[in-house]
């Protein structure tokens, strides 16, 4: 009986849902036709050369980071009530996420940094609450893997999730007190008027739509996953322990 | 802004950079796409091959 | 209320009583705490004025140290015993134990700290005993002892625990430690109170009202 509800579940064909493969297709062609206007229509910069194309897509995974660690925070915050698996995935997806692009994010921007900052890193506030905030979501992620019980792990993994978004606010502002070569915000409420040009703007927003698919697709893709890894734990666990043949 | 520095931000030395940053950015991105588009099926067989065996003929034939 | 600070005080009491005859805890960090300077000194090889430069460095990394054995002895010595069942299955609320365990380690820091301050002043030639180092360490230390007691919670529950503690703590009470890095620093420049204290108290209050619902979360399972 509830194994039929197992296996009713899952199409083993295409286990991860027609939304999720059509938001796949959209994902691959809005990035195709991002490179196409970041690297053909797109202008070099006059002070910072050919390397600013970097720009249109560091800055989106940066974005986007915060998006994941925000979702993040509400999944662990309403999974801590409910008890509910479905927000603990959505928690789970979004950590890993979240890590994969700050991750991109830092590494594109040491790139960036070197041919024109002159070094690899600084330890500027941004740059230092990013790392800080990639250290907090990577613990996040290892005390999941390491918790005695997935139950728990969720539990932990939640509670570092809150305790985690709560504290970027205050690492924002001391890191900035305690330094302060960034560029200041160049779009969004911060910036200054006219910082960007209006093709660039423009493909930077093209971009950062982009980043957006593809992110919602991998979150998707990355929840259907984690449902499918507890019916797998929760099949193993029905067959009395047995290790079954394509268990990892 | 200096001159010269201008020159040297603007050098085409700049480019292996760029590269760089797109090619690992890329090769990240697919790659966990990829990664998880195979574990969905290999979960998947593996949720199969141990749901009980009323279950087999349907999928077998 | 009364009722619950009074629940509280037993818990401190007990913890409190248990020191004092193994005196295990306290003992062990003050040696590790004088290590840590001790090693300092070595690699950093101050020259004599110098020590008050480095000196809020080297406090708060002794300290952060230390910090992180007392909070994570505090709970592992209830756990090795199953102490920490017994607790949950008395009437005491999760609260109560809670800040019981974080008022105890907030007891044992401050303790340590007493007597190490003394010696780093002494060691480092630097005036570390004044007003506005005495609040930065109350302030950074209920803080310290607030988050700590959380994750030490979590961090013994899992594999590698050693290890776990300072990977999950230290990125979060980061903003904490540079604040009390540069409080410390302002006081020995003779500057008195800082900026940085009432971060350090909006820190200190924010977290001492999410940690003991986190863990009262924790110890539903």
């Amino acid at each position: 009986m509830s194994s039929d509800a197992v296996t009713a579940r899952i199409s083993p064909a295409k286990p991860l849902g027609q939304t999720t493969r059509w938001l796949g297709l959209l994902a691959l062609v809005l990035t195709l036709a991002d490179l196409y206007l970041i690297f053909l229509v797109a202008p070099a910069d006059a002070v910072l050369g050919q390397v600013q194309r970097i720009f249109y897509i560091h800055v989106p995974m940066a974005v986007l980071s915060f998006l994941a660690f925000f979702l993040v925070f509400v999944g662990s915050l309403v999974f801590l009530m409910r008890r509910t698996p479905r927000w603990d995935r959505l928690a789970h997806a979004a950590t890993e996420i979240g890590v994969v692009l700050v991750t991109l994010a830092l590494l594109t921007g040491i790139i960036w940094a070197r041919p024109v900052w002159g070094v690899w890193w600084t330890w500027e506030p941004r740059l230092t609450t990013t790392l800080i905030l990639w250290l907090i979501y990577v613990a996040c992620l290892m005390v999941r893997a390491y918790a005695p019980s997935r139950s728990r792990g969720a539990v932990y993994a939640a509670v570092v999730g809150i305790i985690g978004f709560a504290d970027v606010p205050i690492v924002y502002y001391s890191v900035q007190w305690w330094r302060s070569i960034h560029p200041a915000p160049v779009v969004g409420p911060l910036a200054e008027a006219g910082a960007l040009e209006p093709i660039m703007l423009a493909i930077f927003l093209f971009s950062l739509a982009a980043f957006l698919v593809v992110f919602l697709y991998l979150l998707l893709q990355r929840i259907a996953v984690r449902r499918l890894e507890d019916q797998a734990a929760g099949v193993r666990l029905a067959s009395g322990g047995q290790a079954s043949p394509g268990a990892p | 802004m200096d001159f010269t520095l201008l020159q040297s931000q603007a050098a085409p030395e700049n480019m292996p950079y760029l590269a760089a940053a797109f090619v690992l950015t890329g090769a990240v991105l697919l790659g966990y796409a990829l990664f998880m588009a195979w574990r969905a099926n290999s979960l998947a067989r593996e949720i199969r091959a141990s749901s009980p065996s009323t279950e087999l003929p349907r999928s077998r034939e | 209320m009364t009722q619950f600070l009074g629940t509280v005080a037993v818990l401190v009491w007990k913890d409190l009583k248990l020191e004092f005859r193994s005196r295990d805890i306290l003992v062990s960090v003050l040696v590790f705490g004088l290590l840590v300077a001790l090693l300092f000194s070595f690699a950093l090889k101050p020259s004599p004025g110098e020590g008050a430069r480095l000196a809020p460095a080297i406090l708060w990394v002794a300290l952060a140290f230390s910090g992180t054995i007392t909070v994570t002895r505090t709970f592992v010595r209830e756990q090795e015993q199953g102490g920490l069942e017994g607790l949950l299955l008395t009437p005491a609320s999760r609260d109560a134990i809670f800040l019981g365990k974080a008022l105890t380690s907030f007891l044992f820091m401050l303790a340590v700290e007493a007597v190490l301050l003394p010696a780093f002043s002494a060691l480092l030639a630097a005036p570390l005993l004044s007003a506005g180092i005495a609040v930065t360490a109350v302030l950074a230390t209920l803080g310290f002892a607030t988050l700590g007691t959380l994750f030490s919670a979590i961090a013994v529950q899992t594999r590698s625990r050693e290890i776990m503690l300072p990977v999950l703590f230290f990125p979060i009470i980061l903003p904490l430690l540079i604040g009390a890095v540069e409080s410390s620093a302002h006081a020995l420049s003779g500057g008195g109170f800082s900026r940085w204290l009432p971060l350090m108290g909006v820190f200190d209050a924010l977290f001492l009202v999410l940690c003991p619902w986190a863990f009262g979360a924790i110890m539903e399972e």
